[in-house]
């Protein structure tokens, strides 16, 4: 009902899935205020915590977030908490045996998932079910009952030729190196992993595994070439799972690896909070932080990479 | 490729999904597993594939018992009902994968998946991944996928059910094409009679894991050996109903309480020659309005478009026929039925079996 020469409103002469379009995201606008104030609310506890950590590092002391020197005055930065980087040399050794622990650990469980994973979820043979059944209970079974039964395997397996206690970089795989700390972890960490990979496998439709065996795969090739390719999305999340539960583990070490100067960052940290010298909550957050650095870069380098498999994953159904 | 199946048995640990099939598909020929779902039709193909071992009996290729090749030794092409393609490989790397697997070079791959894809209309589409095609464009790839190394026969399996009604008409006439103009041995599985009628030289019908007939659509249809073929192949269905046929004054009869339907000569000859009761069969569109026949009342009126479906019911039975749409009649009405004496089926109530075509 407009009369002509006035202006028309610019929507009239956009075609209509543009306008619709638009109006579509206005109203998307005006909803999106409340969700963001709550969520704003909830996580502010856990910014300041994080914000706290980082300051901490850096001074002498703090007044809630404020960093404080000795005598309460504002400022007091300083980097001695950091001191360990250069003071410690331990320091590195320490940071490469958590590494090789968490990627041994990643390797380990992700190489047997998806091979057990597929066995179990494609393949018929006896004692199938039980296996399953067993596997969930032992999931669920605390680690802490078995660390002496465990004891026992390790200090068996130091004593074994060459593998015991004679491999570089890991040690061995017996008591008292990372090698065993490894074996042991993976063990432990196997149910889950299987258990997961099986309920990926479960998902590839058996047409696709038939088609790759009728295009002319043998079963090794149809899983290697198709059935694992699928589940792509799966084995990232296992193997991101894994490395972190790898790279903070405490107890496995703690309880194997005897020599504190040769251990992982989790018990590292332990041991500052020693009943024998006051605890230094500063170099302990230092620590903290730094532990959670490697971590933190992961993330930031595969994110663009994860969000892509899973949004193909989830496309890609034939 | 011929392919020969010898009383082949698939048992499973719960169900026997075949239960003795014996068939035979000529070198080049195009033959439909017709059943309804359940019957086995898949478990035969895949057997057939080398996907499942037989439990007994033999399947023959050229003569040649295949029952423990595997798989890649068969070359077979497939082409299933979910496309089956892989979803982390581009169109023309799904097509190339049986070649690559053979490691044959990329100077032979491309251009034979080029002519493939030019004949099937999917040359643009080679970059791209499953995910971003559509139904009928998935189920091409996969197509060329089966075709690109040069089967010695394809297995279909439904490919066209997850498609949209035009789109499985435009693909069925496709495949034909491509079938015949190949001249590949196939085995098309389909609950969808049309499917089976219009593109195979022989249709396979199967009930229960087992072959109830294997005969040209046109015997399919107007020869049923059995019951189960009579009723399942034909929409609407065959009308079945009880009666004893007895030759009258030179004129043979089929009759029960109320109804009396005159036979030809020759069915009514073998009909007649059986002893008790039999299975009268007659198609929707061989039963019409006449002056004189079986008395009955319309009891519902379906309009199809080309023509209606009309429900008449005769002393207890239920009779349905095909009309034009000119000669509607209402609800009710009192109606007179002639059954065409050509077309009447005949069969043994305890067997299920034709009288006149075994
Ligand atoms: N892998 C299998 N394990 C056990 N039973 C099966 C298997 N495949 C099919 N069956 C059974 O065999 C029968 C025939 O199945 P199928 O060949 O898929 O029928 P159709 O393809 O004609 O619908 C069904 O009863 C089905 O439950
Ligand atoms: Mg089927």
């Amino acid at each position: 009902m407009s009369t002509p020469g006035t202006t028309t409103p610019t929507t009239e002469s956009l075609p209509p899935t543009r306008r619709n379009r638009s109006r579509w995201t206005d109203s998307e606008y005006r909803a999106s205020w409340l969700p963001i104030v709550i969520l704003v609310v909830v996580s502010v506890p856990v910014v300041i915590g994080y914000l706290w950590l980082i300051v901490s590092t850096l001074s002498d002391r703090t007044h809630g977030l404020i960093p404080v020197d000795s005598e309460g005055n504002f400022g007091g930065f300083t980097l001695r908490n950091w001191s360990f980087l250069w003071e410690d040399p331990q320091i590195w050794t320490i940071t490469l045996n958590t590494f090789l622990l968490a990627t041994g650990l990643t390797v380990g469980v992700v190489a047997v998932s998806s091979m057990a994973g597929y066995a179990l979820s494609r393949l018929k043979f006896p004692g199938r079910r039980s296996l399953l059944a067993g596997m969930l209970i032992l999931h669920a079974f605390p680690s802490v009952t078995l660390l002496i039964s465990i004891f026992f395997v390790l200090r068996w397996l130091r004593d074994v030729p060459v593998v015991g206690s004679d491999l570089p970089l890991i040690g061995g795989i017996g008591y008292n190196t990372v090698g065993g700390v490894i074996l042991v972890s993976v063990a432990l960490q196997l149910p889950l992993g299987i258990w997961l990979m099986k309920g990926f496998f479960d998902g590839v439709s058996w047409d696709m595994e038939r088609a790759a065996l009728i295009d002319g795969c043998s079963r090794y090739q149809a899983w290697r070439k198709v059935v694992l390719p699928a589940v792509r999305p799966g084995i990232a999340a296992l193997a991101i799972f894994t490395f972190i539960v790898g790279w903070g583990s405490f107890l496995i070490p703690y309880t194997y690896l005897v020599d504190p100067t040769n251990n992982v960052i989790a018990v590292y940290l332990n041991d500052l909070l020693g009943p024998t010298s006051p605890v230094n909550f500063g170099e302990l957050a230092a620590i903290g932080l730094f532990q959670l650095i490697p971590v933190l870069i992961f993330f930031f380098f595969t994110q663009e990479y994860l969000l892509n498999i899973f949004a193909g994953g989830a496309k890609g159904g034939a | 490729m011929k392919i020969e199946l010898r009383d082949l048995v698939k048992r499973f640990e719960k169900a026997e999904a075949v239960r003795g099939i014996d068939l035979m598909v000529d070198d080049g020929e195009l033959v439909a597993f017709l059943g309804p779902s359940g019957c086995g039709k898949t478990t035969t193909l895949l057997t057939i594939a080398g996907i499942y071992r037989p439990t007994g009996g033999e399947v023959v290729f050229d003569g040649q018992v295949v029952n423990r090749l595997a798989p890649k030794e068969r070359n077979l092409g497939m082409v299933f009902q979910s496309y089956a393609l892989y979803p982390h490989m581009t169109a023309y790397q799904n097509m190339t994968f049986p070649l690559r697997l053979k490691k044959i070079g990329e100077d032979v791959t491309r251009p034979r998946v080029e002519r493939i894809a030019e004949m099937m209309g999917i040359a643009e589409l080679l970059e791209r991944r499953p995910g971003e095609l559509s139904g009928g464009q998935q189920q091409r790839v996969a197509l060329g996928r089966a075709l690109i190394k040069e089967p010695d026969a394809l297995l279909f399996d439904e490919p066209l059910s997850n498609l949209d009604a035009r789109l499985r008409l435009t693909m069925r006439t496709e495949i034909k094409r491509l079938q015949s103009q190949l001249g590949i041995t196939s085995i098309y599985v389909t609950h969808d009679q049309v499917e089976a009628m219009t593109m195979a030289s022989r249709v396979a019908v199967m009930n229960e894991g087992r072959l109830e007939s294997f005969l040209s659509p046109d015997d399919t249809y107007d020869r049923p050996p059995t019951v189960f073929v009579a009723t399942f192949v034909g929409n609407p269905p065959m009308n079945m109903f009880e009666v004893e046929v007895a030759e009258e004054s030179g004129q043979f009869v089929a009759r029960r309480d109320g109804i009396a339907v005159p036979v030809d000569r020759e069915r009514g000859a073998k009909a007649a020659a059986h002893d008790g009761s039999l299975l009268l069969g007659v198609r929707p569109e061989d039963v019409r309005f006449a002056a004189d026949g079986v008395l009955g009342e319309v009891v519902a009126v379906e309009p199809l478009g080309r023509e209606d479906l009309i429900d008449v019911e005769t002393n207890g039975e239920l009779i349905r026929l095909l009309t034009a749409p000119e000669v509607r009649p209402s609800l009710g009405d009192r109606v007179t039925l002639e059954l065409d004496p050509q077309t009447l089926q005949f069969f043994e109530p305890s067997s299920g079996r034709s009288v006149l075509w075994n």
